[in-house]
């Protein structure tokens, strides 16, 4: 059981893929990202996937949020501080980023990927970034004995896919679709959340 | 007589001696603690000093540096080198692995299998509402979110994840830990931070190891960033802040200390043409500070640096005895050693009996450390005394001498003015209305101070240094902390349950950032069976298969509910999460720690440990400042009935209107010599209140020396107060230079006590005398 290890990898997990995203654009002051996002989690015991939706905000100073609507209403929040959980309008979770293992590094990976510095990304976090089809195929080796073995991203000039696989055999599959660049005032209700 | 004397002071001389080598066999018994300088508390148990010692020798042994660079090889392997270099040279012990993701990985394991009874505090308000379905919510976010901390093993065995939650709520800080070089290390946008934290291989107040170890890391330090471009590392622990205080103090001996002996070395030899007044002077107070030793041991089982250093700061009195005696040279009437002592018998026995009476009361209060300064002054100056009165003269070789003409033209025409201006009622006037504007405003410019924190004077580049570390490590612990006791483990872990709801709510406030506190990881059995019987009720068995058919979870899930063992903190007894909190563990008394992080506001902690008996709040910056208060407090009370006491004598020796004449002069130097402070600028602390001691003492022994003189004779004793003063203010007057705080304070008060105390001195002789010598 290593449940730190495993929240930390899941951070990371979600976050890669948005900085990802955001590499090939630069958002105005005033302007969010945003985008669809469908997760097909398999885990053993389950016939087949476990499936949710709904979408993901970037909001430039504040950080992501990650709002599930199908089949069950949820909203998670990474902001610079902390991480929460929000299950209608309720607070079920808060965790602060500096007990988390990982959420310092992330950033930094955050950065390297949002300045499109794939050569760090390789040198210090053997991340090897690869011409894939279209676009480019980006996978990252955790250190350590980790839950997470490994993530791999895909891409063109968006982010596309996002493929965590852990040691035990467990996925998940993160498609990501319409990618909107928004003026912020459109998502007051989503800015609203990072209090 | 003489024979017999010489004797007697041979003999106390030699058991004092002996008796300091037999404590001293078994090492100085030295205690540095300031709290032990407050009265024992009978309500002071082994296990709040243990606490007490706990935090200071983790505060004063740590030391951590943060190695920092844009490249994680870079930091990582100056990290590395500076870790390897420090062991080899054992600078440091080897750092035991800091809590580490590993850590909370062993103690998961080990909680696991109570996971029933162990509810993250959100979980827990869903229990209290009686919501389940909060419960339910809580796990569904988590399973269908994309930051869902839900695998198939834990899916398995804690189909409400409620594991996962309790382990995330918990309030640690763990780092990540680098797999080649097994260091700790902290990244955040720009850099990667390697952390070393360690304790120190040596005692931090050794000036011995701080030479070793400073200088040491400043040579890695500059190695290191010379090698690698970029790099930087801050480094953080007493160990710095304790050298550079022996530095500032080194600079000063190197600076004001020699001014201070070339200084009275010239006088000494400028007005006797021999240094034996000054070798007189020296064996008047070593052997004083001897027996003065000697008799604190004796009574004592630890002497406190502080009494020590007071103690043989007093006895600086007795340098006043040795240049009365040796000014007898100048007198025609003394041409003989015996006519010398006899010549000043009087004056020396008065101020003696006086000191000696007067700071009697100071041992008679139940703080520790005045107990020991005076016990130190008074039997220190009374084997002064001895020497004076039987040794000098058997040491004395010196025939009549003539005093220089400068010197004996200065004394002269100082105790002309002094005496005049105290002879004329226009001058008395003005002196008057002086001393009554000195008052007034020194009384409202007049402040205390005893926060420790200034009166240290940190230097602010290591203050920046550690701030800095802060910052990256989060680590703020400052010496607060809470202490629960009570009768029964049990009791206990309900005592801090009910402490840290309230300490929740501060971080939900942003009172506080942090805490650790053993109920944390381990509720209370109360707890864990509330726990359990909720979710028994309300969340497990046709509820769960619901649950589980909903989520469409095919394979069996569940928890063990007939488990009869509860946790408790002996299963975590390898954990130094646990150990480090627990104090006491016995039947009878069990005694833990909260320990806490970021505290904004002491005043909620106190309201909240007055709530319960079993709490005790502690704040050991505030209880140091709490002692220093009361020392200065109590100083000044036991001045006042000192001063009360010698008036009292005075006015038996000498009748009521001289008697009260004499005393007058000592008691209004140590009376203006604060409000004169305080209209400087001044803060007024214990270590200014210590000095007045020795202002009080030494302007008793002008005074009587002066009323005890003849007319023949008044110019000599004159001269003698003189070199007295002269060399007081050369020794410890140049103090008020020192960067060092609490010297400075005590320093300026000599400076300014001590110049009082002899110019007023003159005016101690009855105005008829005084009028007869001018």
């Amino acid at each position: 059981m290593r449940p730190k290890s495993l929240f930390a990898g899941l951070i990371f997990a979600c976050l890669l893929p948005l900085a990802a995203v955001a590499q090939s654009i630069t958002l105005q002051d005033g302007q969010a990202l945003s985008a669809q996002f469908e997760q097909d989690r398999y885990l053993e015991g389950f016939n087949g996937a476990t499936r949710s939706a709904g979408e993901f905000y970037l909001l430039p100073e504040k950080g992501v949020a990650w709002r599930t609507i199908t089949p069950f209403a949820s909203d998670l929040i990474v902001g610079e501080d902390n991480i929460r959980q929000m299950v209608q309008g309720q607070q079920v979770m808060q965790v602060p980023v500096s007990q988390l293992p990982g959420a310092d590094a992330l950033h930094l990976i955050f950065a390297a990927v949002l300045q499109g510095d794939w050569d760090r990304l390789e040198r210090e976090f053997s991340a090897r970034r690869e011409p894939h089809e279209q676009g480019w195929k980006l996978t990252y080796v955790p250190p350590g004995r980790g839950p997470i073995r490994a993530i791999e991203l895909t891409g063109a000039d968006y982010i596309e896919t996002a493929e965590i696989f852990r040691r035990n055999g467990d996925r998940d599959v993160i498609r990501f679709t319409g990618h909107r660049i928004r003026p912020l005032r459109e998502i007051r209700q989503v800015s609203r959340l990072f209090r | 007589m003489t024979k017999v004397g010489i004797c007697s002071w041979l003999g106390i001389l030699a058991l004092a001696l002996a008796v300091i080598g037999v404590r001293l066999s078994a090492g100085l018994p030295l205690e540095s603690d300031m709290l032990a300088l407050l009265p024992q508390k009978t309500t002071e148990e082994p296990w709040a000093v243990d606490a007490r010692n706990r935090i200071t020798t983790d505060v004063s042994q740590r030391v951590v540096f943060v190695v920092s660079h844009t490249e994680q090889s870079s930091a990582g392997s100056a990290a590395t080198s500076l870790r390897k270099v420090l062991i080899d040279q054992n600078l440091i012990q080897t750092p035991p692995t800091p809590q580490t993701t590993s850590d909370t990985q062993e103690i998961g394991t080990a909680l696991f299998p109570f996971r029933l009874g162990l509810l993250s505090a959100q979980d827990r308000v869903f229990m209290t509402q009686n919501n389940p379905e909060g419960i339910r919510q809580s796990a569904l976010a988590q399973l269908y979110s994309p930051f869902g901390i839900v695998d198939q093993d834990v899916l398995r065995n804690d189909p409400y994840l409620l594991f996962p939650r309790f382990m995330t709520g918990l309030n640690t800080h763990s780092f990540d830990i680098d797999p080649t070089r097994q260091l700790p290390f902290i990244a955040d946008k720009d850099r990667f931070h390697f952390i070393i934290d360690a304790k120190i291989n040596g005692p931090v107040a050794s000036p011995g190891f701080q030479n070793r170890f400073v200088p040491a890391v400043t040579a890695l330090l500059e190695d290191l960033q010379g090698e690698i471009p970029a790099l930087e590392i801050q480094k953080a622990g007493s160990i710095f802040y304790a050298s550079a205080a022996t530095q500032s103090a080194k600079s000063e001996v190197s600076s004001v200390g020699m001014i201070s002996i070339f200084g009275i070395l010239a006088l000494v030899f400028m007005v006797f043409r021999s240094f034996r007044p000054l070798l007189f002077s020296l064996v008047a107070m070593a052997s004083g500070a001897v027996v003065g030793l000697a008799v604190n041991l004796a009574i004592f089982e630890k002497i406190h640096l502080m009494s020590l250093v007071f103690g043989v700061g007093l006895l600086g009195v007795s340098v006043d005895y040795a240049f009365h005696y040796c000014c007898g040279r100048f007198s025609s009437d003394a041409q003989s050693p015996k006519q010398r002592i006899a010549s000043i018998f009087n004056g020396l026995t008065m101020g003696f009996i006086s000191s000696l009476i007067g700071f009697a009361c100071f041992a008679l209060t139940p703080f520790p450390g005045l107990q020991q300064i005076a016990l130190f002054f008074m039997s220190g100056l009374a084997m002064s005394y001895l020497t004076v009165v039987f040794v000098f003269p058997f040491l004395d070789r010196a025939s009549e001498q003539e005093a220089p003409d400068w010197i004996i033209g200065l004394a002269h025409k100082t105790q002309t003015i002094i005496l005049s201006s105290g002879s004329h009622r226009r001058s008395q006037r003005m002196l008057l209305v002086l001393g009554i504007l000195v008052i007034g405003f020194g009384m409202i410019r007049f402040q205390s101070d005893d926060d420790t924190r200034r009166l240290q004077g940190l230097p602010a580049e290591l203050q920046t240094e550690h701030q800095a570390i802060q910052d990256i490590i989060g680590n703020d612990q400052a010496g607060q902390y809470f202490l629960v006791e009570s009768t029964s483990r049990e009791l206990a872990l309900q005592a801090e349950e009910r402490l840290v709801s309230g300490l929740d709510r501060l971080i939900a406030d942003q009172a506080l950032t942090g805490y650790s506190a053993v109920s944390s990881l381990v509720p209370s059995v109360a707890r864990q069976t509330e726990n359990r019987t909720w979710i028994a009720a309300t969340l497990l068995d046709g509820q769960l298969t619901d649950y589980l058919t909903g989520i469409g979870y095919e394979t069996k899930a569940g928890y063990d509910t007939q488990a009869e063992e509860f946790l408790v903190p002996s299963d975590l007894s390898e954990f130094d999460a646990v150990t480090r909190l627990t104090l006491t563990d016995k039947e009878g008394q069990f005694v833990q720690m909260v320990l806490l992080n970021g505290v904004q506001d002491l005043d909620i902690l106190i309201a909240l440990a007055q709530r319960d008996d079993s709490v005790k709040f502690v704040d050991t910056t505030a209880e140091i400042s709490t002692t220093l208060a009361q020392y200065r407090v109590q100083s000044l009370y036991l001045l006042a009935i000192a001063s009360a006491v010698i008036a009292i004598f005075l006015t038996l020796r000498y009748g009521l209107s001289r008697g009260l004449r004499i005393a007058a002069i000592p008691i209004l130097a140590v009376v203006l010599t604060p409000l004169i402070l305080a209209i400087l600028g001044s803060t007024f602390t214990f270590f200014n209140a210590i000095a007045l001691i020795l202002v009080l003492a030494l302007g008793l022994d002008y005074v009587l020396f002066f009323a005890e003189s003849t007319a023949d004779d008044l110019h000599i004793s004159f001269l003698a107060n003189t070199l007295s003063a002269l060399s007081t203010l050369l020794a410890f007057g140049l103090l008020a230079f020192s960067q060092q705080y609490a010297v400075h304070a005590f320093g300026v008060t000599i400076l300014t006590g001590v110049t009082l105390a002899f110019l007023l001195a003159p005016l101690g002789r009855h105005t008829t005398e005084n009028k007869a010598e001018l």
